[in-house]
């Protein structure tokens, strides 16, 4: 049956290049109504007639081994390593190649080209990203080959130790990044294997991820748990090196989810996870014994480092001492209370050496007051934020300076309290900037409640909104009624079908004729995946004008599949106060799509792509929804 | 490169028209306040006739169109250094002024049309007459170092594509030894890539430099 297979492949591979562009020419033929004198072609015919599953892979070989000459190496390479992953189980030897290509490409590429990361916190390279594909790939599949490329790190780390190490919570070095990338990647379906990775990252010290795999390892088999974190404390023990190895141990034990550190202007900065849940007790509560040790060898470390003075930058090493104690306070008051004087005692010595920090926004004295006094309800926070902003507003005297602040007031409201928000965008004097405003907050309470599937309370303030916003609106609220699933009756089926096209219709509308910006391409596509859920031939069609208008854009991100952008408010931490839309809107979505159901017409207008790497990473979206609709259907 | 010279000479101008005044209508107040100082205080230092602040919008290909405008409300502060110190220590920023600062010059302005390049920067110029509160502070500086500090608050608007680009909370601050040889203390605004509205009291812009603002650094008074 193999055998088969790989001479059926063999056969693609000779006839696809000329094959590819005039099968898909038959089909258009077919569609137009022309005769379809293409199709009567024998090797055509027999192209035709082989399994589309067959056809899919032989897909995937050609757009392989077309990546492997293109001059976007990070594109090459996430080709190359998704390619394998897809056809391992037909021909492992190939794979096996195209993954170790897929490094070499890596190899060319400086650790901080492209870095799209935080500056100065977290590194994000996309050298880095690519090559934990490449590893988990290489995990999956083929173990000795991950531990290879993890040993090519090992004395890689080295060269770029300082080099790529910039940001506050980047992990020790490279080869822990990937070993805890790894482990974060495997901790759900193999919690031994992810606790085992976690342990080799400690060779290179204590790094930020390590508390992500304790918590994920935590939640999943506490056991696994404890063995990384007696290694964790081992290491502490015996080759402490930065004070941030311990912050991460100590945000583990009693602010999970939290880590603390010093930053590069000596001021104290937070990483907060949103993925991490609460959990009834922490591991400290849990764990009282551990935590006690751990506590144990904190004290000596903080009696034994070196005096601030002696260091090449003593309000740095002063920062960090103190910061380290205070995220340590709590926990020695609750569990090793005997250990805390003499740190204290070296505390105060070293508070000497601190410098001035920068100044920052701080929080009104009335909620650090109230914060302080541990007497707080839930959103009492937000409400006296608010309170004092709007009183600081009334205050002022200077227009100017009164319409910024009721600006300000009005988008620190919380978008569940929209009559708040409202109330005080109505006291914003300019009349564009208050409508502008308005539109945000309705926009903003429409998008959280689609996000909580109230669809039809989201349109009603979609009127409310900006055209833009309106139509992100009527889009996302299209594809969610397609998503959601089988309903009752057909009658039910058949009227959510119904209600979705209208949504679409409208918004297409709303859109006219207008092609021109990445904001209006980026929301056809939105429609094409909706359209996809409900009525194929159309959403081709509309997938077609899209392609051709991504060939004239300036620049397009194939792997981008966000709404745009439509606030038109920048700061004020605008955005980020907006629920986050993954999916819906991506090139990649629409294939996903279409292709186990209009696999020829999805080539020929991938085809279409006039830039390679686009063009490759959508053939490979193909192949993947036809295979994994494939493994469903098995 | 003859637009760059171009530039360049009408920086040069605008700065000096903005400079000439203050050397020559001004020059006598200041030389009798160094001899005033002098011999009172035995600085060695001069006390400047007033403090200038430079507000400058770089150029953004994609706002400076006509239509276009820059707003800007800023109150300017002048602190003991302790108590700057103390009062960022507890975080408590700019909301809170309960330290020993006292307010300099409150104000504001709006520009519009910022493809004028012209219309992109302003000075506003705080006077430290004799026996003045400042006047005082600056005497006593070496016993009471001082700061100076302003809170922020900045918005870009581009009409075409209704476009608002808004920051607050800024706090520049300089020491205020800064301005013992008259210098103009420079806030620098640009717009990134990303449409963030970033600053600087430093020419070029720390973002050029790839820094973060702080305290411009201050060099031993002249003996």
């Amino acid at each position: 049956m193999r055998l088969s297979t790989a001479l059926a492949v063999l056969l693609l591979l000779l006839i696809w290049p000329s094959a590819r562009s005039s099968f898909a020419q038959v089909r258009v033929s077919m569609r137009e109504g022309r005769p379809d004198h293409a199709a009567a072609g024998y090797q055509r015919g027999r192209l035709l007639e082989l399994p589309l599953v067959t056809r899919a892979r032989a897909l995937a070989v050609s757009t392989a081994e077309e990546a492997s000459r293109w001059s976007d190496r990070l594109a090459a390479a996430r080709v190359l390593s998704e390619a394998a992953d897809l056809l391992w189980d037909d021909d492992p030897e190939q794979c096996r190649a195209w993954l170790t290509q897929a490094w070499e490409l890596t190899d060319a590429i400086a650790y901080g080209e492209g870095d799209k990361g935080d500056q100065g916190y977290r590194g994000n390279s996309p050298k880095g990203r690519s090559r934990s594909v490449i590893l988990s790939v290489a995990q999956r599949h083929d173990k000795a080959l991950a531990d290879f490329f993890l040993e090519k790190l090992a004395n890689e780390a080295e060269r770029t130790d300082t080099e790529s190490r910039r940001g506050v919570f980047d992990d020790r070095t490279p080869r822990s990044e990937q070993l805890l990338n790894l482990a974060l990647s495997v901790v759900e379906s193999d919690p031994e294997g992810a606790a085992s990775l976690a342990e080799r990252s400690l060779v290179d010290g204590i790094s930020f991820q390590l508390q992500r795999v304790l918590l994920a390892l935590w939640e999943r088999d506490r056991r696994a748990a404890n063995r990384v974190l007696d290694a964790a404390l081992l290491r502490l023990a015996a080759g402490f090196k930065d004070p941030s190895e311990a912050q991460v141990i100590a945000s583990y034990f009693f602010t999970p989810g939290r880590v603390f550190n010093v930053g590069n202007q000596n001021n104290i900065v937070l990483a907060v996870s949103t993925r991490t849940r609460r959990e009834a007790q922490t591991p400290a509560e849990a764990e009282p014994a551990r935590a006690r040790r751990f506590l144990a060898i904190m004290q000596h470390i903080l009696l034994s480092l070196p005096a601030p003075s002696a260091t090449a930058n003593p309000p740095l090493q002063a920062q960090r001492i103190v910061t380290l104690a205070h995220s340590l306070e709590k926990g020695f008051r609750l569990y090793a209370e005997d250990l805390w004087l003499p740190i204290e005692h070296r505390l105060a010595m070293v508070r000497l050496d601190l410098s001035t920090p920068l100044p920052d926004g701080g929080l009104p004295q009335i909620i650090r007051e109230r914060m302080q006094s541990g007497a707080v309800r839930d959103g009492e926070l937000d409400t006296l934020y608010v309170a004092e902003l709007e009183a600081k507003a009334e205050k002022e005297a200077d227009p100017l300076a009164r319409k910024f602040a009721y600006l300000q007031a009005a988008l620190a409201t919380v978008p569940e309290d929209l009559a708040r928000g409202l109330s005080l965008a109505a006291k914003i004097s300019e009349d564009a900037l208050r409508q502008q405003v308005i539109a945000f907050l309705k926009y903003r309470a429409a998008l959280v409640a689609l996000e909580k599937g109230r669809i039809e309370e989201s349109l009603a303030l979609a009127e409310g909104t900006e055209p833009l916003q309106r139509v992100v609106l009527l889009i996302t609220a299209a594809q969610r009624i397609t998503e959601e699933g089988t309903r009752e009756t057909d009658e039910q089926a058949m009227g959510a079908r119904i209600r979705a096209l209208q949504l679409l219709s409208d918004a297409e509308k709303a859109l006219g004729g207008d092609k021109r910006s990445d904001v209006v391409l980026r929301l056809r596509l939105g429609i094409v995946v909706a359209l996809a859920r409900l009525d194929k031939a159309r959403a081709i069609n509309s997938l077609k004008e899209v392609v051709a208008e991504v060939n004239k854009a300036k620049s397009f991100d194939p792997t981008d599949a966000s709404p745009p952008r439509v606030t038109g408010l920048y700061s004020f931490s605008v955005q980020s106060s907006l629920p986050r839309i993954k999916s819906g809107y991506g090139l990649r979505d629409a294939f996903t799509l279409l292709a186990p159901t209009e696999f020829d017409e999805s080539i020929y207008v991938a085809d279409k792509l006039n830039v390679p790497t686009t063009r490759g990473l959508c053939m490979l979206e193909i192949v993947r929804s036809v295979l994994a609709d494939e493994r469903r259907e098995k | 490169m003859k637009k760059v010279l171009n530039s360049l000479f009408v920086a040069l101008f605008t700065l000096t028209a903005a400079l000439a005044p203050a050397t020559t209508v001004d020059g006598k107040q200041r030389r009798r306040q160094r001899v005033d100082s002098r011999q009172s205080e035995r600085q060695y230092f001069t006390i400047p006739g007033e403090l200038r602040f430079l507000f400058r919008l770089e150029a953004h290909p994609e706002l400076d169109k006509p239509g276009s405008l820059w707003e800007c409300s800023y109150k300017l502060y002048i602190e003991d250094f302790d108590s700057f110190s103390q009062r960022v220590k507890q975080g408590s920023g700019q909301h809170v002024q309960r330290g020993s600062e006292v307010l300099l010059r409150k104000g504001s302005f709006t520009f519009r049309d910022l493809a004028n390049g012209a219309a992109r920067k302003t000075v506003i110029n705080i006077p430290v007459p004799k026996g003045g509160q400042l006047f005082e502070r600056f005497s006593l500086i070496k016993k009471k170092p001082q700061i100076v500090w302003m809170s922020l608050t900045v918005r870009i608007n581009d009409r075409t594509s209704n476009i608002n680009i808004v920051k607050d909370d800024q706090m520049p601050f300089w020491d205020l030894r800064y301005f013992v040889d008259d210098p103009l203390a420079k806030v620098i605004m640009g717009v990134s890539p990303r449409r963030e509205l970033r600053w600087g009291t430093v020419d070029p812009p720390p973002w050029a430099e790839k820094k973060r603002p702080g305290i411009v650094p201050v060099e031993k008074p002249k003996t």
